[in-house]
């Protein structure tokens, strides 16, 4: 168990077709190590464990007639229970979703099916991926693996705690404001938030179509890549996914990062936690020493992007969250005499606290009197996302840290600029929908600090090959 | 109504389009199906999925634009509108707010002697809403149509009467219809129209305060409420009283309307723009390939056949139902000696010919008629042997031929049948004699149905005027 | 600043108890805060005009009835079923 556990998705791809074990056993691996560390954990809302043997099982026929799907036939993976999959309850960690079962898969999902990837559960999340520390689940939290008594980051907590843990190998999560990275930030793993557009958001169940992005959490920038290379890809029932063919993300991966321009954005020095800023600084050195160039460059409206993403976020999740209603699907409240009654009644004891704020905030926006602040915030977008594919027509990359601080205890009251700050450098990717990767880098009494490279639109190859050099020069 | 107001009225017409599939999900459109089965998780709004815009649907949405002669939009964009009701899966409806895909046109109606335009004010494109079924216990929801593309066009307040609404609304079904953009039934629903009603003191530029009558599912039903809401509303100001902005149905029972809600000020539909759709960007090859693929329209083909081949109005119109069957009938007309008749044949049937493709090719229309017009057939063998082609296509004269369907013109078989009916009918051959000349009618009845139609009056007319006066016989 | 939450959650269908009616207030002045202080950066806001996806009009398979009222907390006749909705506004 332990040996699989602690393998990397391409580690053990090697393994299994070398026939030294076997999918089957990967997966009961796995499930080995839920058993154990679940009842602490958390990490898993749903584990389908008779399915994932039957997949085990056909990937092993597969492996044993050397005919192998992909580089990920019969990896053991995870999936954040707001992407849908077919026959397998999909919650959104939300009282209002509870015995939901897709008649679909999310697009992600069934790219993941056709390569070979056996799906073991469905993952814990902030109510739907509202939050930044799987805290909000309607089913109670995930702890962090590293350290239980602390928060594992979120939304996507579920996906980073299971992969830290060994319970998979590879997960995928959403990353509407950060939720991948922040979460392997603080679970110390890779996250990748892709290039909006560059995995499908069919099946996604976001809050912000213009923000959401399926992203990935996984052991290490190459599994990344192979993982990206099996989601990525035009799909035609996502209007807003990219025609862009995909990158051939693992060539070359390994080359390092010699003449490469990076700007550190000065703004993040000043904002994040003393140790956090230490190993964002060695990491800078570390690049220079592997023959990149790292400037220092001011991105002055950084902290305007946050309300900007919380004005948009909110008036997004406030149209996107109506169709809960009682109506079709999800919890329907009794003792209505009335439709209103129902839609109002089902709404109001199936969303959660944080949810029904959002949905408020951003209905509140999009009245005709706030109009001002929506369409604000909306200019505002624009204009910073142009100055940062400015920025990165000259830079390869920019440097920020993931999140300002590392994991923090389960309810300790954290000062409100704290949590205010906390999304303040995993936003303006988000807002900009560039291609963004936390690699664990150093850590903090035993708790793992990452840092954050930001690429260009649809760079994914040249930003994963940077956090390749960074990982390797970790050490 | 009180000759001291005017009635200023303007329309919101919504337009299923007539596409394969839905707006935005690959569902067969299909009216009157068994409920929820054409569904998927994008119109019935499930969580995650996502709408994808129909080409189909834009392309019909720029030509009905076209049609009425609005400028079409190259960058236009998607919005959310959002409110609550059971039939709308998704509590939004997509549609466009302030960059619709077409605006400034206008279509010009009868009106008194002459004509009088209309100005358009905006067409855009949007989804349509499931369909409740109201019952006993509860009520019923049915996502079948839920996404079904529409257009809305919206005119400006031009109209004074309800004559002159009658007239855009023919005009509009017509054009729309012969341009295969939709079916325009208004008893299914394809075609619904919201009337914006005020009145105002004559003289008066100002606008009344208006009603919006919804629900008027027949041409008739709309005519009636708007004279009804005149009525209504000139009472109400003649009392005295005030008029406000309100929703008013209408009850067909009674023909009056009734208030439905009163048009809140609140009601905020918090538009944005849809942000699962980027903007429809069109370029101006596409906007003229779309223009140069609509028909003439069907007052002009009509204007040319009367010009032309001396095409009644009515005939025309029967032919002009769908633009399969003008351009079936313009094919074949180029073809054939005889248009006219032709066009008189093909109008016979009107049901048949809007049922949509003519099965039948140019060639053989032309040669039908043809026939016709050389007198080898009568206009009942022509009328069958045009069912027997629209069930599978043939060459006619051939068929006559096979089937003996030919006029009987070969006096060597129409004598000895003349003798017959003479002898089998004393009493009418000695009304003629005695100067009864419609004794002969009643003869050549006779011959007809014997051969079914296919005797040659002329020759069998010949034939028995020869025999009674060659034969006189003595009464008995 | 003036504005009803009572309005906000009646456009939004949520039920709200006076406390959270309470907290709400002081999230909806701060983000008004917020927008209000927003500096909007000089320079042009880019606009893409790339030719979007649409899709062709082909039919594909819908979803069997039974498929899509899997989820139904309640149905009958191949419908969903809800508590009487008469008024308000249709859509379309």
């Amino acid at each position: 168990m332990d040996k699989v556990c602690g393998m990397t998705a391409l580690g053990l791809s090697a393994a299994l077709r070398r026939r030294e074990l076997s999918a089957r056993e990967a997966a009961l691996a796995c499930l080995a190590r839920m058993e154990e560390r679940e009842p602490q954990l958390h990490a898993y809302l749903t584990v389908s464990r008779d399915e994932a043997l039957a997949e085990a099982d056909a990937a092993d026929r597969r492996l044993a007639a050397g005919e192998p799907l992909s580089p990920l036939d019969g990896v053991p993976m995870a999936v954040k229970d707001n992407l849908c999959t077919k026959g397998v309850r999909t919650t959104c960690a939300s009282r209002m979703l509870e015995g939901f079962v897709p008649p679909y898969d999310a697009e992600a999902v069934s790219r993941l099916g056709r390569a070979g990837a056996v799906l073991l559960g469905k993952t814990n999340l902030d109510e739907f991926a509202m939050g930044s520390d799987t805290g909000t689940s309607a089913f109670g939290p995930t702890a962090n693996p590293i350290d239980p008594s602390r928060v594992p980051g979120g939304s996507s907590g579920g996906s980073a705690a299971a992969v830290a843990a060994g319970e998979a190998l590879f997960a995928l999560g959403s990353d509407t404001g950060g939720s991948v990275r922040q979460p392997a930030a603080l679970c110390g793993v890779v996250g990748l938030r892709p290039t909006y557009g560059r995995i499908s958001r069919y099946g996604l169940v976001g809050f912000g179509p213009s923000l959401d992005q399926v992203g990935l959490v996984t052991k290490d920038a190459r599994d990344c890549a192979a993982v990206l290379a099996a989601t990525a890809g035009f799909d035609p029932h996502d209007a807003t996914s990219s025609r862009q063919s995909p990158g051939a993300y693992l060539d070359g991966i390994g080359d390092g990062v010699r003449g490469m321009r990076a700007a550190l954005v000065r703004e993040s020095l000043a904002e994040a936690e003393p140790c956090v800023r230490r190993e964002l600084l060695r990491a800078v050195a570390k690049l220079e020493s592997l023959g990149a160039r790292v400037d220092e460059l001011s991105l002055p409206f950084l902290k305007d992007m946050l309300p900007a993403y919380h004005i948009l976020g909110s008036a997004e999740a406030s149209s996107n969250l109506a169709r809960f209603d009682g109506v079709r699907y999800g919890f329907r409240a009794s003792g209505v005499s009335d439709w209103r009654q129902l839609i109002r009644e089902s709404r109001s004891r199936g969303f959660g606290l944080e949810v029904k704020r959002r949905i408020l905030l951003g209905t509140f926006v999009l009245t005709k009197e706030q109009r001002d602040a929506y369409e604000k915030a909306r200019r505002l977008r624009r204009k910073t996302a142009s100055s940062m594919a400015a920025a990165l027509s000259y830079y390869d990359f920019l440097l920020l840290p993931t999140s300002p601080e590392v994991a923090w205890k389960r309810g300790e009251k954290r000062d409100p600029v704290a949590m205010y700050r906390s999304d303040l450098f995993v936003v303006p990717a988000s807002i900009a929908g560039l291609p963004a990767v936390s690699v664990p880098f150093g850590e903090e009494n035993g708790l793992p600090v990452g840092v954050q490279l930001v690429g260009r639109a649809f760079g994914e190859r040249e930003l994963l090959r940077a956090a390749c050099a960074v990982e390797e020069g970790r050490a | 109504m009180s000759t001291r107001y005017e009635t200023v009225i303007g329309l919101e017409t919504h337009i299923e389009l007539k596409t394969e599939t839905k707006a935005f999900c690959s569902c067969a459109v299909e009216f009157g199906a068994e409920p929820n089965t054409h569904c998927c998780p994008v119109c019935t709004g499930m969580p995650g999925a996502l709408p994808v815009l129909n080409a189909k649907a834009v392309e019909f949405a720029v030509k009905a634009g076209l049609l009425l002669h609005c400028r079409v939009s190259l960058r236009s964009k998607l919005d959310r509108k959002n409110y609550y009701y059971p039939d709308l899966p998704k509590a939004y409806q997509i549609s466009q707010y302030d960059q619709p895909i077409c605006t400034g046109g206008w279509l010009e109606i009868p009106s008194g002697g002459g004509t009088k335009r209309i100005r358009i004010e905006r067409l855009h494109l949007e989804e349509d809403a499931g369909k409740l079924i109201h019952g006993e216990g509860g009520t019923l929801l049915d996502c079948n149509r839920c996404g079904v593309p529409l257009i809305e066009i919206v005119t400006m307040p031009d109209f004074r009467s309800a004559e002159e609404v009658t007239a855009y609304l023919q005009l509009l079904r017509e054009r729309i219809r012969f341009a295969g953009l939709s079916d325009c039934r208004m008893n299914e629903g394809s075609l619904r129209c919201d009337v914006n009603l005020s009145i105002r003191p004559l003289g008066s530029h100002a606008l009344g305060e208006r009603a919006e009558l919804k629900n008027l599912n027949s041409f008739q039903f709309a005519a009636k409420a708007i004279a009804y809401e005149e009525r209504r509303q000139a009472a109400v100001l003649d009392a005295g009283g005030a008029l406000f902005p309100e929703t008013r149905g209408f009850d067909e029972g009674t023909g009056e309307t009734f208030p439905m809600r009163r048009k809140e000020s609140q009601s905020d539909y918090r538009f944005f723009p849809e942000p699962d759709l980027p903007p429809i960007v069109l370029t101006q090859e596409q906007v003229a390939r779309w223009a140069s693929e609509l028909p003439e329209l069907p007052d002009v083909l009509r204007e040319r056949w009367r010009a032309t081949y001396g095409v009644n109005r009515e005939t025309a119109e029967a032919l002009t139902v769908t633009r399969a069957a003008a351009e079936a009938f313009e094919r074949a007309a180029a073809l054939t000696r005889f248009p006219k008749l032709l066009a008189t044949l093909l109008a016979a049937d009107p049901a048949r010919l809007a049922e949509g493709e003519i099965p039948v090719s140019a060639e053989h229309l032309a040669a039908l008629s043809d026939l016709l017009g050389e007198k080898t057939i009568g206009s009942g063998t022509a009328k069958e042997l045009l069912a027997l082609l629209w069930k599978e296509d043939q060459d006619p004269r051939e068929a006559v031929g096979r089937l003996g369907l030919g006029k009987i013109t070969d006096r060597a078989v129409l004598e000895p049948l003349t003798r017959e009916i003479l002898a089998d009918s004393p009493r009418a051959a000695a009304d003629y004699r005695a100067g009864k000349k419609a004794a002969l009618q009643s003869l050549l009845g006779q011959a007809m149905r014997r051969t079914q139609g296919r005797a040659d009056p002329d020759v069998t007319r010949e034939l028995f005027l020869a025999s009674l006066q060659a034969e006189p016989r003595k009464e008995e | 600043m003036e504005f009803s939450i009572k309005a906000v959650a009646e456009l939004a269908n949520l039920r709200l108890t006076p406390e959270e009616e309470e907290q709400l207030r002081g999230d909806f002045e701060e983000i008004l805060r917020f927008a209000s202080a927003l500096q909007e950066p000089d320079g042009p806001a880019h606009e893409e005009d790339e030719p979007p996806f649409l899709r062709e009009d082909c039919p594909a398979a819908s979803l069997t009835r039974e498929e899509t009222l899997q989820n139904a907390p309640e149905a009958l006749g191949g419908c969903f079923v809800l508590p009487r909705a008469i008024g308000g506004e249709s859509g379309g």
